[in-house]
């Protein structure tokens, strides 16, 4: 029994016609198909292969143009009915000849520009007619998503392995460069610099002490005990008054000086920079240069380094740079610049009582045996733990006083000065001082010539008599012996021949 | 994404169609998968070229309900949709531009404006789409799409399209 079946829609119409073989009503072999789209004069017919294909075609396009992937359905190298886009919203339908079973294999492909209308009504019409239960049951429904291995990377291998090949690259050439440069080494220094008060730096005392050869003197800091390096300085209020600030560079050239062995030496010059509180004590020490860290230990300053106690008090403080040269000598330079000389209240601390005999000797002694360059400004010992020191001074004079002349006065002056002072009563050993005057025959500074000398520190107050003058002006040191039988002895300490 | 998409051109075509859509829900009966406004707003905003775009994925539930309201919608307008189609054609075959037919150009103006609205203009997919010539374009072929859906086995062909190239 011959059936047909009308698929009609607005611009295309399939007809199917075939046979009905074991149930009435049903179509089950397709004899023909006919479509017949509105605006095209020819029908496309064809067998069922034919219908097949194209249906299988048209619904594999229609799934192209959802998702936008080209499924293999619709492909010419795939199958022999061709759908392709054409321009706008144009379809190309290709229909090849040799499926539509024809005599004459040499006609072109048919090649139909369907619009996208028309093109889904064929699509609805195979739809329908696949919905129809009616009409060919065993053709089998093909809508499945598209495997992964049809969809083509949207960029070749190569281009992808670009970008880590890339980084991987640049990382390698970033370590290779980076292995040519150094570790940066942390700089303490510069960290602990930012911590001192910012102090006025203005010239810097030009009177130096130099080499202190003073022999077998105490260390006569009482702090001295406490060491620990506390390398933290306070931000405290300076010390501004310049006669405080050159007693307390006296007091600090002493501790240091003192405390160093005399036999040290040092590779190279080692400079520190050292706040030291009102009463003498250091309080902090920073090293200026690498050398000065690395040596440190090989210098007072730990050992001297007094802690304060209450660190919550912050006590005003002087800044000085000490300076230790390589033949174990110290220098101690202000950093508030100048000293003002006249209010240099150089002996203040000093506490020997005098009391001397009146016995003199005015013989010339030639004990000069410190050939060193006698010298230089006052030194005054704190009063101290030790309580036995007396002064010690700076080894050389800035400027000698070189008149004759004015020596005899000044040896004259000084002896009278000692006779007045002495201990009347006193007798014990030889006592040997080095006593510095200044052109006026002040006293500027004194220190104790032998060990009896250093002990005894009430034979004579000659620490009374110092006073504080300006260590530019011409000096001159005098030895001075008491002698046991009271006998008082002034003499130039380099003798009476002038120097140089 | 290209649900949203497609959600985006029904909205272009018809103005009142988020009206409609949760109507539609109504009538399918998918209130328990879609149970509102805000969370049918929720589901679409898992496009991730959305300006504000949730991360959390579409589960299949939400997703095939949300193909059926789609293709439910699209049988409403596809009167509309070939009549668009019919004009473009004309347009075509004349070489007049898009402008030409009313109703065609007020669809891509909407369309346009709605993607500007609610895409992220920094994602580089969105970027690509910079010009009027190209979102037109883009509008052409969902447009298409819809069309598609209107067929009979449109919400099939829709679904399957959604995961090819996916499935091994």
């Amino acid at each position: 029994m011959t059936i047909q079946r009308q698929y009609v829609l607005p611009n295309c119409s399939l007809v199917l016609e075939g046979l009905s073989t074991d149930q009435p009503n049903v179509l089950s072999i397709l004899a023909n198909a006919e479509f017949k789209i509105v605006g095209i004069e020819q029908p496309l017919t064809g067998g069922s292969e034919f219908f097949q294909a194209l249906a299988a075609a048209v619904s594999d396009y229609c799934q192209r143009l959802l998702s936008g992937l080209n499924h293999p359905g619709h492909m010419a190298s795939q199958s022999s009915v061709v759908v392709e886009p054409a321009e706008g919203q144009y379809h190309r339908l290709i229909v090849k000849p040799e499926i539509l079973g024809e005599a004459d294999q040499q006609t072109p492909p048919e090649a139909l520009n369907l619009s996208t209308v028309q093109l889904f009504d064929m699509a609805e019409a195979i739809d329908q007619f696949y919905t129809d239960t009616q009409t060919l049951p065993d053709f089998s429904v093909r809508l499945t998503p598209l495997p992964r291995k049809y969809v083509r990377p949207a960029e070749p291998l190569v281009q992808r392995a670009i970008p880590p090949l890339l980084g991987l690259g640049t990382l390698a050439i970033a370590a290779v460069g980076l292995f040519f440069i150094p570790v940066p080494e942390v700089e303490p220094e510069a960290f602990n610099q930012q911590n001192n008060p910012v102090e006025e730096q203005t010239e810097n005392d030009p009177a130096v002490g130099t080499p202190d050869d003073v022999p077998a003197l105490e260390p006569t800091d009482g702090a001295a005990g406490d060491s620990g390096a506390s390398n933290t300085i306070e931000p405290a209020s300076a010390i501004l008054d310049g006669a405080q600030l050159a007693a307390i560079q006296q007091q600090v050239q002493q501790q240091v000086s003192g405390a160093l062995s005399a036999d040290a030496t040092f590779e190279q010059p080692l400079r520190y920079r050292v706040s030291v509180a009102e009463n003498g004590d250091i309080l902090g020490y920073n090293h200026l240069d690498e050398v000065s860290l690395e040596n440190l230990d090989s210098t007072p300053l730990p050992e001297l380094t007094y802690i304060p106690v209450e660190s919550a008090t912050v006590e005003p403080v002087a800044q000085f740079d000490i300076s230790f040269t390589t033949d174990g000598s110290v220098e101690v330079v202000s950093e508030q610049g100048a000293i003002t000389p006249e209010a240099a209240p150089a002996a203040d601390v000093e506490s020997p009582t005098p009391e001397t005999t009146e016995e003199t000797d005015p013989q010339e002694s030639s004990d000069a045996s410190d050939a060193g360059s006698a010298v230089a400004e006052p030194v005054v010992t704190s009063s101290a733990a030790t309580g036995d020191g007396s002064g010690t001074l700076s080894a050389t004079v800035a400027t000698p006083i070189q008149d004759l002349d004015q020596i005899y006065e000044l040896n004259q002056e000084l002896r009278r000065t000692i006779i007045n002072n002495r201990d009347r009563n006193g007798s014990g050993p030889i006592l040997r001082y080095r006593v510095r005057l200044d052109q006026g025959g002040n006293i500027t500074g004194y220190e104790a010539a032998n060990p009896a000398a250093a002990q005894d520190t009430t034979a004579v107050d000659i620490a009374s008599l110092v006073q504080a003058v300006d260590t530019e002006q011409p000096q001159l040191d005098f030895l001075v012996v008491i002698s046991d039988s009271n006998v008082v002895e002034v003499n130039p300490w380099n003798g009476w021949r002038p120097r140089n | 994404m290209q649900l949203d998409f497609i959600m985006l051109a029904v909205e272009a075509l018809d103005l009142s169609a988020s009206q409609v859509m949760l109507a539609a829900i109504k009538e399918l009966e998918l209130q328990d998968v879609l149970k509102n406004r805000v969370h049918l707003w929720r589901l679409r905003s898992t496009n991730p070229l959305r300006k504000f775009n949730q991360r959390q994925p579409l589960t299949l539930e939400e997703a095939k309900a949300m193909v059926l309201v789609v293709c439910y919608q699209c049988r409403k307008l596809t009167v509309l949709i070939r009549q668009l189609f019919l004009g473009y054609q004309q347009l075509q075959d004349q070489n007049l531009s898009l402008e030409h037919h009313f109703r065609l150009a007020k669809y891509l103006k909407q369309f346009r404006a709605y993607f500007r609205a609610r895409m992220n203009p920094k994602r580089a997919t969105v970027l690509t789409y910079d010009t009027d010539e190209k979102l037109d374009e883009l509008a052409l072929a969902l447009l298409t799409q819809l069309l598609l859906c209107t067929g009979t086995r449109g919400e099939e062909r829709l679904w399957a399209s959604l995961f090819d190239g996916e499935v091994s």
